[in-house]
C-alpha cells in the first residue's frame, strides 16, 4: 500500500495561487498500479514525488527530462510542495515514509522501518544500497538502449571506486601496519643491535692489542732505522774523509810529479843547450883540424841535429863523438910522439916557465943575452911550432869537448829516461791516479748527497723515536744492541724488520689505518646503535598490528584491488565511453582481444537486460544486444536490427532491460512513465516481470503511468 | 550466446567474466554483496593463504 499526501502552491500570476492535491487519483493505492488518464490528473506528480522523496534528484540513472521537472518541483521561484509518502510492503514488514513537512524549508526526511513499527531515519547511502529507484520515461526507446549503457557505465565506475576505497583502505592497513610494532622488524632490529654490539666487543677488544703491537713495532722500527741511519751517516762520513784525504794525496802527488817534469825538462832543455853550444863550438874545430881525407866523418858530424832530443839523434851524436875524440886522441898520440912536437914542448915549457920573467933584464952568462931576450928568443922559436902545438892543442881540445859533449849527451840521456819516467808516472797520474781523484770526487758528492739523505732520516727517525717516549740521550749515547736490549720487541717483529724500510713502514701505515678504521666503525656502529635502539624502543612500545603477519598478502591484494580500479576507471570506462558516443571501430576491436572480450560481454549483458521482447507478433529472447552493429540475436538465431522494432515493442524491450537487472538484494521501486506507444501485448511482458519480482519480494512498488482519454486506475495483481 | 531461462547476469557477473584472477573474482563478488571492508579482507586473506598452502 502506497499513502500519499502533497500540496503543490502555484504562482498563476495576478497574486493569485493555485494549490494542487490528490483528486482525481486517491491518495490511498497499490504497490502494483498502472495509472491511464488524461492530462493533469496529478499522473506525473505522483511520479515525481514518490521519487524525489527518496532522493530521485540526486540519481544519475534518471533521465534528465524527469530531473528537470523533479526540481522544478523543489526549486522555483513560482511553486512550493510539501508531501508525505508512506510506502508499505504488501509482502513484508517493511515500510519507507518520506516526509516534506514544510513549503518553505527544503529539508526532506526518509525513515525506514523493517518490523513496520519503529522507524529510523535513513540516510541516501544506506536508501542506494537497500533500494533500487528506477524511474524512467519510455520516450526514444531505441536510443534509451545506450541509457543502459549509461547505467552499465555508472556501475562499473561504482566498481571502479570501491576497489579504489578498497585499495584506500589496504594502503591505510599498510600504513598502520608498518607504523604499528612489527615483529618481524623488531627482530631483524634486535638481531642488528646484537650483531653491532658483538662486532664492537670485538673491535674494543682486538684494539689494545693491535695498537700495543703497532707501539711496539714502531719504537722497533723507529729505533733500527734510526742506528741504521746513524750508522749509515757515520760511515759515509769516515769514507767521505778517507776520500777526501786520498784526493789530497792525489792532489800532492800530482803536484810533485808536476814539479818533476819541470825540473826535468828544464834539465833536458839546458843539457840540450849546453849540446848545442858546444856542438856548435867544436865543430868548426874539428872542420878545421880534421885532416882532409877525414872529410867524410866532418860530413856525418855536419848533418848531425844539434837542437833534437831525440834519444836516436844523440845516441848518433855520441857515437860520433866518441868516434872523433877517438880519432883526435890517436892524433894527439902521434904529435905526441913527434921529436918536433917534444921539442916545441919542451919550449913551450920553458916559455911558460919563464913568462913570469920576460921583462927580466938578467944577462944569461955565456950566452950574453938577458933572461927578458931569451925568453922572446924563445918565444918566436916557440911561434914555429905554432901549427905543431896548434893542431895538438886543437885535437887535445876536440877530445876535451867531445868528452864534455858525449858527457852532456849522456846525462841528457838519462834525463830524457829520467822524463820518460816521470812522464808515464805522470801519465799514470793523469789516467788513472787523477782518475780516480776525480771519481771519488765525485763519489764524495754523492756521498756527500747520501749523507744529507742519511742525517734527514737519522733525525727523522730521532723525532719518532722521541715522538714515543724514548730517551733521546740514551739514543746518543748507546749503542744499538745495547738500546734494543731496553725496549720490548717480539719475533713478529723481529720478522717485521727484516723486511725493507719501505715494506715496514707500510705495515705501520696498514696497522694505523687498521685501527683508524676499527676506531670509525666503533663510532659508525654507535650512531647506528642508537638509531637501531629508539627504533627497537618504539616497536616495543607499540601494539602488533592485528593484520602484522599478513603484510606481504595485503601488498598483494593491493595490486589487484589497483590493478582493477584502473582498469574499471580507465580501460573500461574509455570502451563503453566510446559505445556511448558511437565510436566503436569494429576492425579496431576485432584486433583488440581484451576490447573483443569486452564488448561481447557487454553485448551479453544487455541481451539479458532486454530478456523476451515483442517483434512482428511473436516473442524473443535476446541472445545477444551488438549495439556496435545495430543488431539483437535472439536464442534461436534469429537476427533482428535495432532499427526494425517497432516504437511500442522497442518501449517494452526498454522496460524490460530496466527490470532485468540481476538481483542485488535490493528492493526495486519501478516508476515508468509515458508508456502510451505500448499496447496490451507490448506491455505484458513487462508487467509480467513487475508482477514476478514482486511476488519474488525482489520489487517494492511498480507503477506504469500512460496518457489516455479516461481515467483509469489498473492494479497489476 | 544461449541465455538461460533462470541465469542472472549482474555487472559484478560480467566484470568477474572479464577477469581471470580468482581474487579480482572474489572481490567483485564481496564488493556486490557490499561485504564489509574488514570481513571482505580477512575473507580474502583467508583465501590467497589456502591458496599458498
Amino acid at each position: 500500500m502506497i499513502e500519499y499526501d502533497y500540496l503543490l502552491e502555484r504562482d498563476i500570476g495576478g497574486g493569485r495561487i493555485q494549490k494542487l492535491q490528490p483528486s482525481s487519483i486517491p491518495s490511498e493505492i497499490p504497490n502494483l498500479l498502472r495509472i491511464e488518464g488524461p492530462n493533469s490528473i496529478g499522473k506525473s506528480t505522483l511520479l515525481n514525488i514518490i521519487a524525489l522523496g527518496f532522493w530521485g534528484t540526486e540519481s544519475r540513472k534518471i533521465h534528465p527530462a524527469l530531473l528537470e521537472k523533479m526540481s522544478t518541483l523543489l526549486s522555483s521561484d513560482y511553486q512550493r510542495l510539501k508531501f508525505r509518502v508512506k510506502i508499505e510492503s504488501e509482502k513484508e514488514s517493511l515500510v519507507l515514509v518520506s516526509n516534506k513537512p514544510s513549503l518553505e524549508k527544503k529539508e526532506i526526511m526518509v525513515e525506514e522501518s523493517v518490523d513496520g513499527k519503529t522507524y529510523k531515519p535513513i540516510t541516501r547511502e544506506r536508501f542506494e544500497s537497500k533500494y533500487n529507484l528506477i524511474y524512467d520515461i519510455a520516450s526514444n526507446p531505441i536510443e534509451r538502449l545506450y541509457d543502459l549503457l549509461k547505467d552499465l557505465r555508472e556501475e562499473e565506475r561504482q566498481f571502479g571506486n570501491r576497489f579504489k576505497d578498497f585499495g584506500s583502505y589496504l594502503r591505510r592497513l599498510i600504513l598502520d601496519i608498518d607504523s604499528s610494532r612489527n615483529q618481524e622488524r623488531l627482530n631483524e632490529v634486535i638481531q642488528t643491535i646484537n650483531r653491532i654490539t658483538q662486532e664492537n666487543v670485538e673491535i674494543k677488544e682486538s684494539l689494545p692489542a693491535l695498537s700495543h703491537f703497532l707501539d711496539v713495532l714502531e719504537i722497533n722500527a723507529y729505533v733500527y732505522f734510526y742506528y741504521y741511519y746513524l750508522n749509515q751517516s757515520e760511515t759515509l762520513t769516515q769514507k767521505i774523509a778517507e776520500y777526501e784525504q786520498k784526493g789530497k794525496s792525489l792532489e800532492k802527488g800530482g803536484q810533485k810529479i808536476g814539479s818533476q817534469l819541470l825540473k826535468c825538462r828544464r834539465e833536458i832543455e839546458s843539457f840540450r843547450k849546453a849540446i848545442s853550444e858546444q856542438y856548435q863550438e867544436v865543430t868548426p874545430l874539428i872542420k878545421v883540424t880534421l885532416p882532409k881525407n877525414q872529410k867524410n866523418i866532418f860530413k856525418i858530424w855536419r848533418e848531425l841535429n844539434q837542437y833534437s832530443t831525440d834519444v836516436n839523434d844523440l845516441n848518433a851524436m855520441r857515437n860520433e863523438a866518441v868516434h872523433l875524440r877517438h880519432f883526435f886522441q890517436i892524433e894527439s898520440e902521434k904529435i905526441k910522439k913527434e921529436s918536433s912536437f917534444q921539442d916545441a914542448n919542451v919550449l913551450k915549457c920553458i916559455v911558460e916557465a919563464l913568462q913570469d920573467f920576460e921583462n927580466s933584464s938578467l944577462v944569461i952568462p955565456k950566452l950574453k943575452v938577458t933572461l927578458g931576450e931569451l925568453i922572446n928568443i924563445l918565444k918566436e922559436e916557440n911561434k914555429r911550432n905554432f901549427l905543431l902545438m896548434s893542431q895538438y892543442e886543437n885535437t887535445v881540445r876536440i877530445d876535451n869537448m867531445l868528452g864534455d859533449l858525449v858527457e852532456n849527451v849522456e846525462k841528457l840521456l838519462a834525463k830524457l829516461e829520467e822524463l820518460k819516467g816521470i812522464s808515464e808516472i805522470s801519465k799514470k797520474v793523469t789516467d788513472e791516479t787523477l782518475g780516480t781523484y776525480f771519481g771519488q770526487k765525485d763519489e764524495i758528492r754523492i756521498m756527500r748527497e747520501d749523507l744529507k739523505k742519511y742525517e734527514k732520516k737519522c733525525k727523522h727517525y730521532l723525532q719518532k723515536c722521541i715522538s714515543k717516549n724514548l730517551d733521546e740521550s740514551k739514543l746518543e749515547n748507546l749503542s744499538f744492541k745495547e738500546f734494543s736490549n731496553t725496549i720490548q720487541s717480539s719475533k713478529e717483529v723481529e720478522s717485521l724488520l727484516k723486511l725493507t724500510e719501505e715494506q715496514v713502514m707500510q705495515k705501520i701505515g696498514e696497522i694505523e689505518n687498521d685501527i683508524l678504521q676499527k676506531k670509525r666503525k666503533l663510532v659508525e656502529n654507535g650512531t647506528v646503535l642508537t638509531i637501531f635502539q629508539r627504533e627497537k624502543s618504539d616497536l616495543e612500545k607499540q601494539e602488533p598490528h592485528r593484520f602484522a603477519e599478513y603484510r606481504e598478502e595485503i601488498v598483494q591484494l593491493l595490486q589487484k584491488a589497483d590493478n582493477m580500479s584502473q582498469r574499471l576507471l580507465a580501460t573500461y570506462d574509455d570502451n563503453i565511453k566510446s559505445l556511448i558516443e558511437k565510436k566503436v571501430n569494429k576492425h579496431e576491436v576485432e584486433k583488440n582481444p581484451a576490447k573483443k572480450k569486452y564488448f561481447e560481454e557487454i553485448s551479453r549483458y544487455l541481451a539479458y537486460r532486454i530478456g523476451i521482447f515483442p517483434h512482428m507478433e511473436k516473442k524473443y529472447k535476446a541472445a545477444a544486444v551488438d549495439l556496435i552493429s545495430g543488431i539483437i540475436v535472439t536464442d534461436d538465431g534469429t537476427i533482428i536490427r535495432v532499427k526494425d522494432i517497432g516504437t511500442g515493442q522497442s518501449q517494452s524491450a526498454y522496460l524490460m532491460s530496466l527490470l532485468n537487472v540481476a538481483d542485488d538484494g535490493r528492493k526495486i521501486i519501478a516508476l515508468f512513465d509515458e508508456i502510451a506507444m505500448m499496447d496490451d501485448k507490448s506491455l505484458e511482458p513487462v508487467c509480467k516481470r513487475i508482477i514476478q519480482l514482486f511476488e519474488s519480494k525482489r520489487l517494492l512498488v511498480g507503477i506504469l503511468v500512460q496518457k489516455s482519454e479516461q481515467f483509469k486506475l489498473k492494479a497489476l495483481v | 550466446m544461449k541465455n538461460n531461462k533462470n541465469e542472472e547476469y549482474s555487472i559484478a557477473m560480467l566484470l568477474q567474466r572479464l577477469s581471470d584472477d580468482e581474487i579480482e573474482k572474489k572481490m567483485i563478488e564481496f564488493f556486490s554483496q557490499n561485504v564489509d571492508e574488514e570481513q571482505m579482507l580477512q575473507e580474502l586473506l583467508r583465501i590467497v593463504r589456502s591458496k599458498k598452502e
